[in-house]
């Protein structure tokens, strides 16, 4: 409780601080803070209570942070930094590591940044991160900002669980490989046991019309008078190479010397 | 009216003769004498006159006997017919030189066996004339090679329900000369093909590959030697055809000094109803023969052929064949070996049991392999991410 009340007062101070408007919306728990005011008062609370609460069950503080542009809060030449320096600043985190992961849009030039720090670094790896992009970025697109959010926290809610259970989303640790690829498994395995009794039940018929006279050809009787090869045209296929940094990463989380992971982009 | 028939005699003994394909001798199976085709066929040729003669008079004896009969005998049989209709006109009835009885064989048989005496008997007048078959093929594997070949049919057919093989018994085995026509003739061949190759090569981030296309055309001439296509309706083609192909280094000129101890039927297809099963497999081995020649490309499509066929001589030839029936369930099944090379070939009944059996344990054992080594996993992370 004590923790909690102390949270408030920072983004209470740090809301001076930045000049946010008097009018920005944010949770009474502190994990939301819509200073750019994209949603109604009732969508921030709900979507605090949320957060609040998946950040008490998993130890790990899961943030929203909306502004107008970053560069009115924070030095940094880009959102990323913005975000660090904004986690930094209102001491996020939960608990002694500082966990958590804070999700920061900056409206103005439709900026965004996703940064993990702690053990947000274990649950939150690059290629869950990037997962957990594609879960909101497609609403962002179409300033579906309560969508964009809700599914913001309902993936990182996953990502926790799977971490929580030893399994953090990662290249090759994906959930639903396991079930999906039992399936595959199964549907591949009958296929290739149907291939394998088709060809023991062939062996069973061995009556079959002969469609041809091999065997009848009289000996040195071929004679091939004429041989004509004419190229006609060409066709040509172009295929992009995939690049190493699209298909080769192994998994994991790279985290920066200041204990970050994340990164930037637009939306 | 009966038809004579005649026989080969042991002369030492007076008992039927019987073909031996091991030995090519006829053997007498009561004293053991054998003796080679020619030395039968010259003694025979002798007794020939004889036999019209005697022949003749067995005729008559036969006819004046039956008047005789009509004579003594008061029974009323005016409500029997006579007439057998059109089926009659494919029946002939012969009498067993040896044991007399009557035979009522159709019009195709030339060599049978009496079924009272076991005499082996050939019909005459099925294999003279233009009828005269220019070859035969002798049988060179026995009864007892045919039922061997069977049993090892049997072997390593994984869904053959067990009790087949247990409980079913063999319901007859016949050792048959079955007519066929071989086909001579020569084929021209112009074939066009759409051919491709292709190469890949590197151009900075895209791997590019080009691909050539050609016209590829092939002209050429082949002959074909003795294509065969069975002449009897009774033989089923496909058996016929997947019995092939036979060695024709052992082709004899007819004699029916071959025939003896096996069944024999003339033909009853014409060899213009053969000449199309012939024709197609000529014309299918040209262009697969032209196809073949085009080498050196990646994909090879026949677009256009143009095959023209020399029809040659048509030989009539006797060829070896074991057939033997068996029933299990109700339901008949046939097999037949090739009589010279010892090909069997008959479907066999498939147990669901096993197969479904099979496939379930199949598909266990796979899933428990592809899970340990992830390949399901591996494929499903390959989409999904």
């Amino acid at each position: 409780m004590k923790k909690r009340i102390s949270l408030v007062v920072v983004w209470v101070l740090m809301l001076s601080l930045l000049c946010l408007p008097a009018s920005a919306a944010q949770g009474r728990n502190g994990y939301v803070l819509d200073a750019a005011e994209l949603m109604p008062d009732e969508f921030v609370t709900a979507l605090d209570d949320q957060a609040a609460k998946m950040s008490e069950l998993y130890q790990c503080g899961v943030y929203i942070i909306t502004v107008d542009d970053f560069t009115d809060y924070s030095s940094a030449s880009d959102a990323y930094g913005a975000a660090k320096e904004l986690y930094r600043a209102c001491e996020m985190g939960y608990g002694s590591e500082k966990s958590g992961v804070l999700l920061l849009l900056s409206v103005a030039d439709r900026d965004y940044a996703l940064i993990a720090y702690g053990y947000g670094n274990t649950a939150f790896t690059d290629y869950g991160k990037e997962k957990l992009k594609e879960v909101f970025l497609d609403d962002f697109k179409k300033d579906d900002w309560y969508g964009g959010f809700s599914d913001y926290l309902n993936k990182c809610e996953s990502m926790l669980a799977s971490a929580r259970d030893g399994s953090p989303l990662d290249k090759g640790t994906n959930p639903a490989a396991g079930p999906v690829g039992l399936v595959i498994s199964l549907v591949l395995s009958a296929f290739l046991a149907f291939v394998v009794c088709t060809v023991l039940k062939s062996s069973m018929q061995s009556v079959h019309a002969q469609t041809e006279a091999d065997v009848y050809l009289r000996e040195d009787s071929l004679n091939i008078s004429r041989r004509e090869d004419r190229f006609t045209y060409a066709t040509t296929q172009r295929v992009k190479r995939e690049t190493k940094s699209s298909s080769g990463s192994s998994g994991g989380t790279t985290v920066d010397s200041d204990g970050f992971s994340g990164s930037s982009g637009k939306f | 009216m009966p038809t004579q028939i005649s026989q080969y005699k042991c002369p030492c003994c007076t008992a039927p003769l019987r073909f031996d394909g091991n030995a090519d001798r006829l053997e007498c199976d009561y004293c053991g004498s054998s003796y080679t085709v020619a030395e039968m066929e010259a003694m025979y040729a002798q007794q020939d006159a004889q036999a019209e003669k005697a022949f003749a008079e067995a005729e008559a004896a036969a006819e004046q006997e039956a008047v005789q009969q009509q004579e003594e005998t008061a029974w009323d049989a005016s409500g029997l017919s006579q007439d057998w209709g059109a089926d009659g006109e494919k029946l002939r009835m012969l009498h067993c030189p040896s044991c007399g009885a009557e035979l009522i064989t159709d019009d195709t048989t030339a060599a049978t066996s009496c079924p009272y005496c076991g005499n082996n008997t050939i019909v005459p007048g099925q294999f003279q004339g233009a009828l005269k078959p220019d070859y035969v093929l002798p049988f060179k594997l026995s009864k007892e090679d045919a039922k061997a070949a069977l049993k090892n049919h049997y072997k390593k057919k994984h869904f053959l329900p067990k009790e087949f093989s247990a409980q079913n018994h063999l319901e007859e085995i016949k050792g048959i000369y079955v007519p066929f026509w071989l086909f001579e003739s020569g084929a021209d061949a112009d074939c066009t093909f759409h051919a491709t190759r292709s190469h890949c090569h590197r151009e900075g981030e895209y791997d590019v590959t080009v691909t050539e296309h050609f016209r590829v055309r092939r002209g050429g001439s082949m002959e074909f030697e003795h294509v065969p296509t069975d002449a009897s309706q009774k033989m089923p083609d496909d058996y016929m055809d997947s019995l092939e192909p036979y060695d024709y280094s052992d082709l004899k000129p007819f004699s029916v000094g071959y025939l003896p101890g096996y069944l024999a039927d003339k033909y009853d297809v014409p060899p213009e109803d053969c000449m199309t099963r012939a024709d197609q497999r000529c014309r299918a081995t040209a262009i697969e023969q032209m196809r073949r020649d085009v080498v050196g490309y990646d994909t090879v499509v026949t677009t256009g052929s143009n095959v023209s066929l020399q029809r040659g001589k048509i030989h009539y030839a006797m060829m070896p064949v074991w057939t033997l029936h068996t029933k299990w369930q109700g339901k008949d099944y046939l097999f037949m070996m090739n009589g010279q090379t010892g090909k069997m070939v008959g479907d066999l009944p498939v147990s669901q049991g096993k197969y479904w059996g099979t496939f379930a344990a199949l598909t266990g054992v796979f899933t428990v392999a592809m899970t340990v080594l992830g390949v399901g996993k591996w494929i499903a992370m390959l989409f999904m991410g």
